[in-house]
């Protein structure tokens, strides 16, 4: 770690590939900064906006945690007074607070696995189609990939509309026996989705699981790229099926794909906002989660910028423990 | 303590809607009354313009209709042609207003001058978000507009806005359905309730007979309807606040608002409306009736692409339980100075043009508000098609003049999810008044 | 079943799967382009109309006009340009120089670094614009397209350096080792050897940055005030506010917003999905 040499990081894959002769090689010199300042300089622009706007900012949000501040605050009339751990009992003793963490972690626990196990699937799907079918789907799958957030919000709200919207329209399509066998009813005209927490949700899972499966789809069929194909002959002689083939082949060598996408979409699961705020509306606090709640707090009439602040911190905390395990185990495997 | 101050204005607010319906023009015009293009300041600055060069930003609220913007349009091109400062005209919807009062104190970047909802001017006040404009309201045109009119606007001697327009709110209906059903307009609440349900079979299910509004001003519907039978939200009892949302008056007038959906009159599928999204669905045909008052006219027209037009509308009183008026929430838009504008003279120069009286005037006239000067409002009396808001001014109310309603009132929307919870079932009614209660007696409580 | 038969249906069946997963895939998109082109009646029906049968440009030319609050959604499409195309510009320039460092050298301090950038991903915009809104306006760039552009790269930088690092590790040392020893600069070593072979990366880098950065809501919401500077995720949120009913506007203002990054998407398919992939993959 304190070794300052310029040598390539000790890449296992590719230290003994320069075909050049070894005698020839020495210590190889610039000229311009001595070695040991030149990753130091470099690094000067990246750390400035890390340490000033990332981890700065996180110090100063704990800090907030326990003091009141309220506009005249911000504005800077009056100094932030300590409150000690006020805004956390107060934001503990609160019912919005259980029901945004309820919310937050269910939501995640559901949409996280769906995400990644129909991503994979059409991952899988797209390796074994023909090029051009699967150059069609890849299309396909980039124009959900490109909607924004907010936008996939909107497009949900209209599809998940009482009386205009196309779910309804469709579940109505239903022969009447089929449908009051599994719902036990035949009517859906102005089913209201977008009133209740638990059909926000079901209805944003959709929207999020829909927008996620293309990013998963994607980082999938690149990984199943990389996987040599005589293992798959050798596979297919043995008599191995598809499923078996999967889980003993491609799975421990996606391994690595799929710790990552699972670290990326509980990261953009947890934290879910753009889509939330225009399905759930802004004054539904039944359909709060945790950033919500955080902003609301935060920046609504009047603003409590510490209680935000200390709803802030738990989801923080939140997802650093949910991703610790990742965080350690790729501090342990990779050479960083 | 002002707090207290504010208390003892909200009962002068009560009664001073009376009497403005009362007075009636009792009030001696006075000479200055003289439509003169610049109002007082023009005749301070003969030579040359005073703010020539100068800008300023000026927040309306609400969404931009023509009958609106072409009376900003008149109003801003009057203001530059007689001080030389150019008015840059932002709009702002009003859910999202509190939201951006909220970033402009604490942000400081916001607005010079801004329309404000009277309601509001106390928790802006608190914030020290408002510029004082005492000196506008005691001198010159202003100095007629009825002291009585600025209860909420003025706080321990000081007045933070300047009231600009009034308004209560009526049921608005359209005439063409009415006649093509034979319905006679509703004089008690079971009346309203059998007209809706007739719109309702003739019109189609996804119609809404009476539109419920659950959403950002919900308060002013339910409001209406617990102060008609004597309910309060929360009266203050020494220092602290008491709710009075568990108590029969207010129970009765929660539950015909609930009824409103769980009858089937209103779709459950739109707990979230606001007032804007019932207009736009108005607009459509897919709405009876509902509470709002005639600045939504310009509005539907345009929604509508013109089919649904002034001659097809009319407005009638919200009818109490047993006949005669429901009480109405007491509104009014008011014209202030932002804290933080650039330049306060300037500002303070642009309230004082804006409600000139011929400024004034036109403001309520033309966006369809009663008018601050009570010989135009007695003018406007004598109308037929704005008696309903006459008689609904009479019996006005406003909500608990505390700093905090806003955060009970829409950050929190308290009573609009205690109206979900007894809508989806999840609680009786005494369950959900019950949290409500405490809901709102902590926020109003705490410091 | 002969096993050429059995692979036939298998193909047929697999095609079919395909099919199926683009229609349910594409509908919503869609679904929101269509109802941008239908007519208020058409909008406005319990009925089902798969396509817009009197096709119009008016919710269009409704929302590149008037748009919202009387502002043209030309403002907004400009408003989130800049933020995101200044975001990348600088950004990409300052995770190359880091990712540089982190690839090709070991110094004090790098394990700590890294470790930084990794949780440093994990911290949601959510809580971190609490603390910003009040550095922002310390700073004096509250309301000012500057400050969320400073924010933009801030919540950006950490993903593409971790991408990049993978970039510059790539790429073999001993090109770099071959043009020192023929005495050529730090500066054009890097501009002459390393820049042009980690460029892939970059554009991978770039786009994804670009996306994060148009897409962004909660900063854009809370750290600009001003209706004319706001950008267009924070304009379609406030359409809700003003007309929370006219889909046909709505959907129109989605289908702009959708459009560059879609046109982005296509124009870079192939490097994008190597790109983001490599870099996600292999961190």
């Amino acid at each position: 770690m304190t070794d300052t040499s310029t040598l390539a990081r000790g890449g296992g894959r590719h230290s003994s590939s320069p075909g050049r002769g070894s005698n020839r090689r020495r210590p190889a010199r610039a000229k311009g900064l001595p070695n040991w300042a030149v990753p130091y300089v470099l690094l000067i622009p990246g750390l400035l906006v890390i340490i000033g706007l990332l981890v700065y900012p996180l110090i100063q949000m704990a800090i907030m945690s326990f003091q009141k501040v309220g506009v005249a605050q911000v504005a800077g009339k009056k100094p932030a007074t300590w409150v000690g751990v006020d805004n956390y009992t107060s934001i503990f003793e609160s019912e919005i607070f259980w029901t945004a963490l309820r919310n937050t972690v269910v939501f995640a626990a559901i949409a996280v696995p769906l995400t990644l196990i129909l991503g994979t699937a059409v991952g899988v799907l797209l390796q074994k189609l023909g090029r051009k079918m699967s150059l069609v789907l890849i299309v396909g799958l980039m124009f959900a990939w490109a909607v924004p957030p907010v936008a996939q919000g909107a497009i949900w709200r209209w599809l998940a509309d009482g009386e205009r919207g196309i779910i309804n329209w469709a579940l109505n399509l239903l022969p009447d026996w089929l449908s009051n066998l599994l719902f036990g009813r035949s009517d859906w005209t102005g089913e209201p989705w977008l009133n209740d927490a638990w059909s926000i949700y079901m209805i944003l899972i959709l929207c999020v699981v829909w927008a996620g499966i293309p990013f998963v789809a994607v980082s999938v069929l690149a990984g199943l790229k990389g996987i040599p194909s005589e293992l798959y002959e050798a596979a297919r002689v043995d008599g191995s099926g598809a499923w078996r083939t999967f889980w003993k082949i491609t799975f421990p060598l996606l391994k690595p794909v799929f710790a990552v996408l699972t670290v990326l979409s509980i990261i953009w699961d947890f934290k879910v906002f753009g889509q939330l705020v225009v399905l759930g509306g802004q004054t539904n606090r039944e359909a709060f989660n945790l950033s919500m709640y955080a902003v609301a707090e935060a920046f609504k009439a009047p603003p409590k910028m510490g209680s935000g602040a200390a709803i802030a911190v738990v989801l923080t905390i939140l997802l650093l423990i949910v991703t610790a395990a990742y965080i350690r185990q790729l501090f342990k495997q990779e050479e960083l | 303590m002002r707090i207290s101050k504010i208390t003892a204005t909200t009962v002068t607010t009560a009664a001073l809607a009376l009497g403005l319906a009362a007075c009636g023009g009792s009030e001696p015009a006075k000479p200055s009354e003289a439509p003169q293009a610049g109002g007082s300041s023009a005749a301070a600055t003969p030579a040359g313009k005073q703010f020539a060069g100068k800008e300023l930003t000026l927040w309306r609220l609400g969404d931009v209709n023509p009958a609106a913007k072409k009376y900003t349009d008149a109003l801003t091109a009057a203001y530059t042609e007689q001080s030389g400062a150019t008015v840059k005209v932002e709009w702002i919807p009003w859910p999202q207003v509190n939201d951006k009062f909220t970033a402009a104190a604490a942000g400081g970047a916001g607005p010079d001058v801004t329309e404000i909802g009277n309601d509001q001017v106390p928790l802006w006040q608190s914030q020290e978000a408002l510029e004082p404009v005492t000196d506008i309201v005691s001198a010159g045109d202003q100095a007629q507009i009825p002291k009585n009119l600025m209860g909420l606007e003025t706080i321990d001697g000081e007045t933070y806005a300047v009231p600009w327009g009034g308004g209560s709110r009526a049921v608005l209906y359209r005439t063409d359905w009415f006649k093509e059903l034979n319905l006679e307009v509703p004089k008690t609440w079971d009346e309203l309730l059998a007209a809706a349900k007739k719109i309702q079979e003739a019109k189609g299910k996804d119609v809404d007979g009476f539109a419920f509004n659950g959403g950002s001003d919900a308060n002013h519907l339910l409001g209406a309807l617990a102060w008609t039978g004597g309910g309060e939200y929360a009266v203050k009892e020494g220092d602290n606040w008491v709710s009075k949302v568990t108590e029969p008056a207010f129970k009765a007038g929660f539950e015909q608002y609930t009824n409103l959906v769980t009858s089937g009159i209103s779709s459950k599928s739109r707990l979230n409306q606001n007032t804007t999204d019932i207009r736009t669905r108005f607009a459509n045909s897919k709405v009876g009736m509902y509470l709002t008052a005639s600045w939504d006219i310009p509005g539907i027209e345009q929604d509508s692409k013109g089919k649904i037009k002034k001659d097809k509308l009319a407005f009638f009183p919200l009818p109490a339980k047993d006949g005669g008026e429901a009480a109405s929430f007491f509104g009014g838009n008011d014209i202030a100075v932002w804290g933080n504008a650039k330049d306060k003279d300037l500002a303070k120069d642009f309230v004082k043009f804006a409600t000139t009286k011929e400024w004034a005037d036109r403001y309520a006239l033309e966006g369809g508000l009663l008018p601050v000067y009570s010989d135009t409002l007695a003018k406007l009396a004598e109308d037929p098609d704005q008696a309903p808001f006459a008689k609904a001014f009479a019996k006005a109310k406003a909500f608990p003049a505390d700093p905090n309603w806003t955060e009970a009132n829409e950050t929190k929307a308290v009573m609009q999810n205690a109206a979900r919870q007894v809508i989806e079932g999840k609680a009786t009614v005494d369950e959900a008044l019950a949290a409500a209660k405490k809901e709102i007696e902590t926020i109003l409580n705490q410091s | 079943m002969t096993p050429y038969a059995r692979r036939l249906i298998g193909k047929i069946g697999m095609n079919a799967l395909a099919v199926i997963v683009l229609l349910v895939m594409i509908f919503p998109v869609y679904w929101m382009v269509s109802t941008a082109f239908k007519s208020n009646e058409q909008i406005f029906t319990t009925e089902f109309i798969p396509f817009p049968t009197d096709f119009t440009f008016e919710h269009f030319t409704n929302v590149l006009t008037k748009g919202v609050a009387e502002h043209s959604i030309w403002l907004y499409l400009g408003n989130s340009a800049i933020v995101a195309l200044v975001t990348v510009l600088i950004g990409a320039v300052f995770a190359l120089l880091s990712a540089t460092a982190i690839a090709r050298f070991r110094f004090k301090g790098r394990t700590s670094f890294l470790a930084t950038l990794l949780i440093m991903q994990m911290i949601p915009a959510e809580a971190l614009v609490i603390p910003l809104f009040m550095n922002v306006k310390r700073l004096g760039l509250y309301d000012q397209l500057a400050g969320l552009i400073v924010t933009q790269i801030a919540l950006t930088l950490p993903f593409g350096i971790w991408m990049l690092r993978t970039f510059v590790a790539a790429v073999p040392k001993s090109l770099e080792e071959a043009a020192w020893i023929d005495g050529a600069s730090r500066f054009t070593t890097f501009w002459k050897v390393l820049f042009p072979l980690v460029a892939p990366g970059l554009v991978a880098t770039s786009i994804f940055s670009f996306i994060t950065a148009w897409n962004e809501l909660v900063m854009a919401l809370y750290l600009i005030n001003d209706p004319t500077k706001y950008t267009m995720p924070v304009a379609l949120q406030f359409f809700f506010g003003q007309r929370g009913t006219d889909w046909g506007a709505i959907m129109a203002t989605s289908t702009l917003m959708t459009l560059p990054v879609v046109i982005f998407f296509l124009l870079v398919q192939r490097r994008m999905v190597s790109g983001l992939v490599a870099g996600a993959v292999k961190g």
